[in-house]
């Protein structure tokens, strides 16, 4: 599993972006898809996020742990993504004779079973409530101490362990239900 | 604690392991970052002043480097907003190309240079900044999170997301007809290009009502056609096309315009 390294805090040598790039482009990924961007917009939203990172990366003081700076920059292009898709989405179904481009009928390649690996685990993940799915995450996902994860999301440790156990839960309960809906898709 | 099911752990396990991106999408990624970087970094020219809009700062000064930018400007709308536009939104519906120059725009990073105003820099009025995680949580400000979007190929600086494409608004304080049309169109492709059609349309609604004698009225209709096809009205897209082929037969950049609308060769 991926663990989004984060750089030492207090760091004293200015940050490589090349590194950082390469360090984070997977959590960056992975923190956009699961915050519900949809994977058409994946490769836009990242660069987005690299961009952003890259104008104010002289700014980072190392006061904070480098993903800890990098989620939320993530989580806020997330937002706008989601956003901008939400409006696409309405003006699609005001103008039916425009397909809805996220509802394309899977490709061939989409009946591989990484993809079908990933899409289960993204319908799962946005059957959450957002608190709890972004805990899960970074913690089940990410690999992240609850402690730091709690930091990053600026919550009480015990509110994250508590959010943890009900996304586990809410989780368990919504993979059933899918097993039960799929059969194959779910082991 | 209550644990994960065996189960439901090797769904958790198996789905993020597909979750990231694959290597060619580290590629566009990659190339595209650096274009954009690049782009930033060569496009100054476009700074948004505080408070402002780029593009109508740009244009509106009328001094003589406001002239030398004109002509700049122009030769940005006559590859850009006709090319550009195309490929923007060739590159915005997710038909990337591999292979663009990756390693400039790193370099550029790593060597520090600073991206222009509006790459992430939070300088103009316009843009969004968040109170995210990591100011919340006393640590390093979250960074403000603006414009973005920015044109394949790197023609521009990325896009301002929160502020209106009627750029002609600032400009409209003095700056001539010629000035005002480059800062509606560029408004016009910013917004397309940011997928906000609507505010294309507006803005290349507003070129068309304010200006008697458009110098670029045929990239403006081949942006309002792909405007309106954006916009989910192809129709409408299509007839504007028709309208401009017309007019302008074989115009430059209608071939792109009739790719993205549907419309037949």
């Amino acid at each position: 599993m991926a663990v989004a390294d984060a750089l030492p805090t207090g760091r004293a040598i200015p940050l490589d972006f090349e590194a950082v790039y390469e360090q984070q482009l997977g959590f960056v990924w992975r923190t956009l898809a699961a915050a519900g961007v949809p994977e058409s917009r994946l490769e836009d939203a990242s660069q987005d996020v690299f961009v952003i990172v890259h104008g104010k990366l002289a700014e980072f003081e190392g006061r904070s742990k480098l993903t800890t700076w990098i989620y939320a920059i993530a989580r806020h292009v997330a937002l706008d993504y989601i956003r901008k898709v939400s409006r696409e989405r309405r003006r699609q179904r005001a103008f039916a004779e425009v397909p809805d481009g996220e509802a394309t009928a899977p490709s061939p390649e989409e009946e591989a079973g990484e993809v079908q690996a990933r899409r289960v685990l993204l319908e799962l993940l946005e059957r959450l409530e957002p608190g709890r799915r972004d805990v899960f995450v970074l913690v089940e996902i990410e690999g992240i101490p609850v402690r730091e994860v709690a930091r990053m999301l600026a919550i009480k440790e015990n509110t994250a362990w508590s959010r943890l156990r009900l996304a586990r839960s809410d989780l368990e309960r919504h993979a059933a239900r899918l097993r039960a809906r799929d059969g194959e898709g779910l082991r | 604690m209550s644990e994960l099911s065996h189960a439901t752990r090797d769904v958790v396990t198996e789905g993020a392991r597909a979750l990231g991106p694959s290597p060619s999408a580290r590629a566009r990624i990659r190339a595209g970052v650096a274009a954009r970087i690049s782009a930033a970094a060569g496009g100054a020219e476009l700074r948004p002043e505080p408070g402002g809009d780029g593009a109508a700062t740009a244009v509106a000064g009328g001094s003589a480097a406001g002239s030398a930018l004109k002509v700049w400007l122009m030769g940005l709308l006559a590859a850009g907003i006709v090319g550009g536009v195309a490929a923007g939104w060739f590159f915005g519906r997710g038909g990337r190309q591999d292979g663009a120059p990756a390693s400039a725009g790193f370099e550029a990073a790593n060597r520090g240079s600073k991206p222009a105003a509006g790459v992430g820099a939070g300088a103009g009025a316009g843009e969004r900044t968040g109170g995210g995680a990591g100011e919340r949580a006393g640590a390093d400000p979250a960074p403000t999170v603006s414009g973005t979007r920015s044109p394949a190929g790197g023609a521009s600086a990325p896009r301002r997301t929160s502020r209106g494409a009627g750029a002609g608004r600032h400009t409209s304080r003095g700056g001539s007809d010629l000035d005002r049309e480059v800062a509606f169109l560029t408004g016009a492709r910013r917004a397309l290009q940011s997928g906000e059609p609507a505010r294309a349309l507006a803005a290349l609604e507003r070129h068309r009502r304010e200006l008697r004698a458009p110098q670029m009225a045929r990239e403006a209709a081949l942006l309002r056609a792909e405007a309106l096809c954006a916009a989910g009205r192809p129709r409408e897209g299509r007839r504007a096309l028709a309208e401009a082929d017309a007019r302008w037969p074989g115009a430059p950049g209608s071939a792109a315009a009739r790719a993205l609308c549907g419309a037949p060769e």
